[in-house]
């Protein structure tokens, strides 16, 4: 049996916004899973406009990807106004699937829109083989399963139902089962199921007892997650027989879906093509576009002391210093859009989607009006670099090493 | 109007008498102060709730890890065919009582999930009844209850964070410390506020809940809801007998006046109920 006859696992990336979709494409996915206006769970991300969405299928589409559109937030009776023609509009456009949690909206997609495929939100925390069967008899297509679900459970739950599966192996992860979480309803007002999360997991607190003496004298109490990282897991996931790897975070940049597309593509790719990877340069490679530190989730079981976070603690990625805007073949000047600080001596780290990536030391800094620079420091900022090997417009630039 | 409420322990069921629906802890319940009942006490419970004309309603809510699916399952076999009802939020229970053909001896229980008229009538159309979010305004849980099966808690902490992480014992291990934190309350205050969250961890999951007792009191006369529960958790024996009694009252007399109430345990809040929240 030739490689391309065996049905692969899919790769499933997020997007927030047109250039997120092209980006996870280009860069290998299988499938991206985007926002609309209406009915989805990330009211910060730009999200798609019904012509977007049109956009983004005909793209994806072309490109061999599937779409899915995200449907996931917990309704209120004002949120389901103009439901069935939103439906009805994402079935015409030949949108691949959507993701739900409300019965309501399953039942209505069922009835008005039934090419569309169904596919159970993790917010609503599927971690077994009979709920995934209630589910698939409910008329959905596949489950996403809940982040709490274990390798071992997974290998069960495969064996015992017929749903398509869904697993996350990548990015952020709630401190408590998704979807059951309303601590930004009551601290802030914020709707947590209905988009407006205010992380209020990853909030510094204080711990007292019942009589009222605080336990935590050293330090705050913290209950966030690290974020999921599971190169590790991905060949088992593969053996297990699990239908899609999901990657998390549409409100991610465009680096970031490059970068972690791309390094599980190759890794997938290496898996079925019977070759070894080396997962810690893998994971060397993911790291430089994490702003948090990662874990394995509860794929080895229940919580561990590693997997939690103790301090509130972002650090945020400098190593993405540009986006190639052009290239030209007979000067050989590459422009670019700053988007971190790097300075003449630095040395940066191209990447496209299919090439390996290529250095070049910084010898000289030009800015749009021709004007020379000893640093690139103003975020956005046009700048021109001679550099002898060919790159392609929307190729990223990095810093190859951290100063 | 019927009155749920959860049973504290077997030494105050004789405070029971007057309600409609009574809530028994076992080791599947979620969120859950009170101790779990062994089986030979849910028999007993049951043979009381056979004299007294109030309707067992078996509390197994959490969700079910699949390691536990075959056991847990066994666990229902037990009681399934019992004259009680069953309080859940994992859909393995579903299917477990829809391959029975028995979805009518279901409570579903995942409050954070179930916030519009539409969703009640899917559990509704099916004979069963569900618990409202308590993230809602007096004007959309008036809109929800007039379907049928609606369930409104009207008094009571509850649940506004369930986890399977203990994050109380991963905390006190990272502190290296030789607390016990399982099975007793504590509370979280967030740096900047003021507002202390009872937090509880069992074993493989915690529970924040939140500040301060929901009351909804006057407010049913307009909400008329077909079931109303009073959540136990927390509340001295004493005090908590004596709220039921207020609303048995009410049920009976009408919900004029919550004044009683409020003297009797003033850490009461009207959580989201006359606040619109917002998504940004």
């Amino acid at each position: 049996m030739l490689i391309q006859d065996i049905k692969q696992i899919e790769l499933l990336a997020p997007a927030g916004d047109l250039n997120k979709l092209k980006v996870a494409i280009n860069y290998g996915a299988n499938a991206v899973y985007v926002g609309g206006y209406k009915f989805s769970l990330r009211a910060r991300a730009n999200n798609f406009t019904l012509e977007d969405l049109k956009e983004a299928c005909l793209f994806a589409h072309h490109h061999r990807a599937k779409l899915y559109v995200t449907m996931n937030i917990i309704p209120h009776d004002s949120d389901l106004e103009g439901l069935v023609e939103y439906l009805q509009y994402l079935e015409s456009i030949k949108v691949d699937a959507i993701i739900v949690s409300s019965m309501y909206i399953i039942a209505t997609a069922r009835e008005v829109a039934p090419k569309l495929e169904i596919h159970i939100s993790t917010q609503t925390s599927n971690i077994n083989s009979e709920a995934c069967n209630a589910f698939l008899k409910l008329g959905a297509n596949r489950v996403v399963l809940g982040r709490e679900a274990s390798l071992v459970d997974i290998k069960s739950i495969k064996k015992n139902t017929k749903a398509s599966l869904e697993v996350f192996i990548h990015g952020g992860m709630c401190s408590s089962y998704s979807g059951r979480c309303v601590l930004s309803n009551h601290m802030v007002n914020r709707d947590a199921n209905r988009g407006g999360c205010a992380h209020s997991c990853r909030w510094s607190y204080d711990l007292y007892d019942d009589e009222n003496n605080k336990l935590n004298n050293e330090g705050f109490f913290h209950m966030a997650s690290k974020d999921l990282m599971a190169v590790e897991m991905v060949s088992k996931l593969i053996d297990i027989g699990v239908d899609s790897l999901k990657i998390e975070g549409r409100m991610k940049s465009e680096y970031y879906i490059a970068t972690v597309v791309k390094s599980y593509r190759i890794l997938i790719d290496r898996i079925y093509n019977n070759k070894k990877s080396n997962l810690e340069e893998i994971k060397r490679e993911i790291k430089k576009a994490e702003n948090r530190e990662t874990g394995y989730g509860f794929f080895y079981g229940h919580m561990s002391l590693n997997g939690q976070l103790y301090a509130s603690c972002e650090i945020p990625s400098k190593e993405f210093v540009g986006k190639v805007l052009k290239y030209n073949l007979f000067t050989k000047i590459v422009t670019l859009e700053q988007r971190n600080y790097f300075k003449i001596g630095d040395t940066l780290e191209f990447f496209g989607p299919k090439r390996k990536n290529k250095l070049f030391c910084v010898k000289e800094i030009k800015n749009d009006k021709g004007d020379c620079l000893a640093t690139a420091c103003h975020p956005q900022e046009i700048i021109k670099l001679k550099i002898p090997f060919y790159v392609k417009r929307g190729n990223f630039i990095r810093l190859a090493k951290i100063r | 109007m019927k009155l749920i409420a959860e049973l504290q322990s077997l030494d105050n069921l004789n405070d029971y008498q007057d309600i409609d629906y009574l809530l028994i802890p076992t080791s599947f319940s979620l969120a859950s102060s009170h101790a779990p009942l062994t089986s030979p006490e849910i028999a007993k419970v049951m043979q009381w709730t056979t004299i007294n004309k109030t309707k067992a309603v078996i509390k197994v809510d959490q969700l079910i890890e699949n390691k536990y699916l075959n056991s847990f399952f066994r666990y229902l076999d037990k009681y399934a065919y019992y004259d009680c009802l069953f309080l859940y939020s994992d859909f393995a229970v579903f299917n477990y009582f829809d391959n029975k053909g028995m979805l009518n001896k279901l409570m579903y229980n995942a409050p954070t999930l179930v916030c519009n008229t539409k969703d009640c009538e899917f559990y509704n159309k099916r004979g069963i009844k569900v618990i409202l979010s308590n993230e809602l305004s007096i004007e959309e849980i008036t809109e929800c209850a007039k379907e049928k099966n609606v369930i409104v808690q009207s008094y009571g902490y509850f649940p506004i964070y369930y986890s399977q992480r203990e994050i109380l014992s991963l905390y006190n291990k990272n502190v290296s410390g030789d607390t016990d934190y399982k099975n007793k309350l504590y509370y979280l205050k967030e740096e900047k506020r003021e507002e202390m969250y009872p937090v509880f961890e069992k074993e493989n999951y915690t529970v924040i809940f939140s500040k301060a007792k929901i009351l909804i009191y006057k407010d049913l006369e307009k909400i008329k809801p077909e079931y109303i529960f009073i959540n136990s958790n927390f509340l001295k024996p004493d005090n908590f007998k004596m709220i039921l009694n207020l609303y048995v009252d009410g049920i009976k007399n009408g919900f004029k006046n919550d004044d009683k109430i409020k003297m009797i345990d003033d850490n009461y809040e009207s959580s989201l109920l006359y606040s619109k929240s917002n998504i940004l």
